[in-house]
């Protein structure tokens, strides 16, 4: 399977790199062409510069191309949203993660058919489970 | 009718007013409190702070009772969430946006937002026309261009300046909505005197663009 990856940031380059470490086909956009020395100098993957919200764009990127799956982690929710919308409606791409860091946007998320990243809610949930008596510890 | 719109920089400023002017009930969201300050002392109370692409944001400006909902900032993504926002969250009937690259038509046709409106593909198709637009120059329009709101800065030189507005025969189909002289903005009455270097902003369909441009800025 191909994963595109739009918005090389902090967590966007992260995701990048665990996932080509899981051996996938990875894909990276982001308008800005520094953001791309967030990654490791011998990261395998391909790299589109251009704005993920531009049908053109996502199109170079793979997006058009069966099994392909799309995570929009930019750290802007509406950037994130279209990006979703685009490869939903204009490439049919089914397996779509849209990062939002405001958790008031996770219903119009769904609703759209998109998966929610809920950073905020992820987060919290998390490390309350450090707080949990079953993992003391861990 | 009650129209929500989202940002008040000048296409939304001048849109409050004409909507008002119709007797429309209105409120305008602006998150940059800059901003904020001038729709406050034009506006009232119908200018609200805040981020219009966060859902309690546009509840509590009372979108849920809203019968449109027109997002205007300059963010294409922003209006596009807030239009989705605004018919899937709140059950708004009619939600429109601006879309400031016409590259993005497609998507917006797509989720099926109404009146999307791209400025910057008007003046490039008036520009293409070859249409003299130095002084006269479109800040929205309406049902794919029918219907536009322009703003004409007047010249010494127009037939208009020194005149009262109930001594200006302008065409059928045009409506004048303010008068912008200085940092003063007029409601024009028959008694309004415009003078060089107004900026007017003016209601019309496509066809009486022309007219209108002949009646103020002479032939």
């Amino acid at each position: 399977m191909r994963i595109i990856v739009v918005g090389c940031g902090r967590m966007g380059a992260h995701l990048a790199q665990v996932l080509v470490g899981k051996g996938q086909d990875v894909c990276v956009v982001d308008d800005d062409p520094g953001a791309f020395d967030r990654l490791r100098s011998d990261f395998p993957g391909r790299i589109v510069i251009g704005t993920g919200i531009d049908e053109d764009v996502l199109g170079d990127a793979g997006a058009g191309e069966p099994d392909t799956a799309l995570l929009a982690v930019t750290s802007d929710d509406a950037t994130n949203f279209m990006v979703g919308e685009v490869a939903r409606h204009l490439f049919g791409i089914t397996r779509i993660g849209v990062r939002i860091n405001d958790p008031e946007l996770e219903p119009l998320i769904v609703d759209a058919g998109l998966h929610p990243i809920n950073v905020p809610a992820l987060v919290a949930r998390h490390i309350s489970k450090l707080t949990d008596p079953d993992n003391r510890g861990a | 009718m009650y129209c929500v719109i989202i940002g008040g920089g000048k296409v939304g400023f001048h849109l409050s007013l004409i909507l008002q002017a119709q007797g429309h009930e209105v409120t305008v969201i602006e998150k940059d409190t800059a901003k904020l300050e001038r729709l406050e002392r034009e506006l009232g109370e119908a200018a609200v702070h805040g981020d219009g692409s966060r859902p309690s944001v546009l509840e509590s400006a009372g979108c849920r009772r809203a019968d449109v909902v027109v997002a205007v900032t300059g963010d294409d993504a922003v209006n596009l969430l807030i239009s989705q926002i605004a018919a899937k969250i709140f059950g708004v009937q009619r939600t429109m946006a601006r879309l400031n690259s016409p590259r993005n038509r497609r998507i917006f046709a797509a989720l099926g937002v109404e009146g999307t409106v791209s400025s910057t593909a008007i003046i490039a198709d008036l520009i293409g026309r070859e249409v003299a637009t130095r002084e006269i120059h479109t800040l929205l329009s309406f049902k794919s261009g029918e219907i536009t709101i322009v703003e004409i800065d007047l010249p010494k030189s127009a037939p208009v300046a020194g005149k009262s507005l109930r001594d200006i025969e302008l065409p059928q189909g045009a409506l004048l909505v303010s008068v912008l002289r200085g940092a003063e903005v007029i409601l024009p009455t028959g008694a309004t005197i415009l003078a060089a270097d107004d900026r007017l902003i003016a209601l019309c369909s496509h066809a009486t663009e022309a007219a209108l441009r002949t009646a103020v800025l002479g032939a």
